[in-house]
């Protein structure tokens, strides 16, 4: 590389530090010669080489980096691991050098040594044999227990008065008879009323159908139809009716409307009778019949009077139809009632027996009436029972 | 399992549980009837418990039973006053064992627990969080805390003697 004054700089720091050679020298003395102004900044630089010189280290570090102790608080987590096993190969290793080295870590670690516990195999559970168990059987909880331990009781206790008191069974076959026999009355007042209807209807004529329905008889004759009475004067008589409290269910209420000794509709001669407030089921499908039959005192014009005070009035029925009618429901009643008690009274349930001696109690404790409502359906099986305690 | 391995499970582990029980709560009557009352509840899952798991479900069952009766009758106080009692009054501190129980009455319920199930039992971390419901994480916190709590308890004590 030839010298120039572009890179000339190059050669004379290379002269300085000597790592010139000596044909590049010459040619820096040979170019210097040619040019007196940079040979003039090259002899200052020459002559006042600038340099540093080491000067001696007046502070000695040494001393800090020497461990003469530890601060074994910082040696708390790795002595722990180390106890606890959760170290690396690497690292407990270590550790356990540093542990050789410096004694109050050494200390601190036996220290830790102390804390893991040792167990105290004489302490032991005293009545194991209380825990065993024997295969066959289960423990039940708690509340079972109790649960059972009460439906026990009270099944002894039914059962104790059941079986000390008479009136448990007596009671059942006292409501059950006199369920029968309310039916069976029922039923007799019914027959006696369908086997009267006729007969009256024979023998009176017109005059009673005037009576009856209060019309112009003329027109009904011709029609051969009975016109319902407008207003019923003898609903004003009409008092109410209370039901058997033992109606045997059935919702069959067979009452007296007075206190007046009952008679039966025959016996009247067949002019002075009032057959009134026949009740007529509006469903024929439902077991529930309500024949009500309310004897009033006679009419003073003899002329026997026959009101129908639930009689469909809407369908301005002729009298003959209405009568009908009755005997259909009649005869219906006798087909129910007939099927009823072989069902009812003959085979008294469990739960029957219980619920009549729930109820003889509650009638003792609570000293109200008590009834039995049982319905039944097409096939005379008891569909329903109902216990109903007045003024409840 | 079956009738015979809940009866092993008795004969093995009884006394485990009871160690226990009675070492956190120092109660020997309702440690016995914590103990009672976990195999009662053991019989009745004896048919859904696998044998294997059979002792993490006591001491699970038996710890679940004790933190509820400490939390029921504050056992915590009569716990730690009984110890103050016992320090003021016994000076055989030379006894290791009595100092560390001593020790280990001056810990928190939880710490009490990992701790003992870690060096009686041998459970790990893992185990010990299944038990307690911690994470292993917990675990380890707490078993570092406990140690250092009886480090320097018993360090304390070593200086006085």
């Amino acid at each position: 590389m030839e010298i120039n004054i572009n890179n000339y700089e190059e050669f004379i720091v290379d002269f300085l530090d000597g790592k010139l050679d000596d044909n590049a020298v010459a040619k820096l003395f040979v170019f210097l010669d040619q040019n007196p102004a940079i040979k003039a900044e090259f002899d200052l630089f020459n002559s006042n080489q600038p340099s540093l010189i080491a000067e001696p280290m007046a502070f000695d570090f040494s001393g800090l980096l020497k461990k003469e102790k530890v601060n074994v608080a910082d040696y708390s987590d790795k002595l722990i691991a180390l106890l606890e096993n959760d170290l690396t190969p690497e690292e407990t290793k270590s550790l356990e050098t540093e542990i050789k080295t410096y004694p109050e870590l050494a200390a601190e670690f036996e220290l830790f040594k102390k804390t893991k516990l040792v167990p105290e195999n004489d302490i032991v559970f005293a009545n194991k044999p209380i825990l065993t168990k024997k295969g066959g059987f289960t423990i039940f909880p708690l509340f079972a227990r109790y649960s059972a331990v009460a439906a026990v009781f009270i099944a002894v206790v039914m059962g104790v008065y059941f079986f000390t008191n008479n009136n448990g069974e007596q009671l059942a076959d006292k409501v059950d008879t006199t369920i029968a026999k309310s039916k069976q009355d029922s039923i007799t007042d019914i027959i006696k009323t369908k086997n009267n209807i006729p007969k009256q209807l024979q023998k009176e004529n017109e005059k009673e159908m005037l009576a009856f329905g209060g019309v112009n008889a003329a027109s009904m004759q011709k029609q051969n139809k009975r016109a319902l009475p407008s207003t019923n004067k003898n609903l004003q008589n009409k008092k109410p009716i209370k039901e058997n409290p033992l109606n045997g269910g059935n919702n069959q209420s067979i009452a007296p409307s007075n206190n007046a000794p009952k008679k039966p509709v025959a016996e009247n001669g067949g002019g002075n009778y009032n057959l009134a407030n026949i009740d007529l089921p509006k469903n024929n499908n439902q077991t529930t019949i309500q024949p009500k039959v309310d004897e009033s005192p006679v009419l003073t014009n003899n002329e026997p009077v026959i009101t129908a005070n639930t009689f469909n009035k809407d369908k301005n029925l002729d009298y003959r139809d209405y009568v009908k009618e009755q005997l259909k429901i009649a005869a219906q009643s006798e087909v129910i009632t007939e099927n009823k008690p072989a069902n009812s009274n003959e085979n008294i349930s469990l739960a029957e027996s219980i619920g009549l001696n729930v109820l003889s109690l509650f009638n003792k404790v609570s000293n109200r009436d008590v009834k039995v409502k049982k319905t039944y359906n097409n096939d005379g099986e008891i569909e329903k029972v109902r216990f109903v305690a007045s003024g409840w | 399992m079956t009738v015979t391995e809940y009866n092993t499970c008795v004969k093995n582990y009884a006394d485990a549980v009871y160690r226990f029980i009675y070492k956190n709560i120092r109660d020997e009557d309702k440690a016995h009837d914590i103990v009672q009352d976990t195999f009662e509840k053991m019989w009745l899952k004896v048919n859904d418990i696998i044998a294997e798991k059979a002792k993490s479900y006591l001491f699970t069952a038996a710890y679940n039973t004790m933190i509820d009766s400490i939390r029921k009758d504050k056992h915590k106080a009569t716990y730690e006053d009984h110890y103050d009692d016992y320090l003021t009054t016994n000076n055989s501190f030379n006894d290791y064992k009595k100092i560390i129980n001593l020790a280990l009455g001056k810990l928190n319920e939880i710490q009490r627990s990992v701790i003992m199930l870690r060096d009686y039992e041998g459970y790990s971390y893992e185990e010990i969080g299944k038990i307690t419901g911690l994470n292993e994480s917990q675990v380890k916190v707490y078993i570092y805390r406990a140690r250092l709590n009886l480090k320097e308890y018993l360090g304390a004590l070593e200086n006085v003697v």
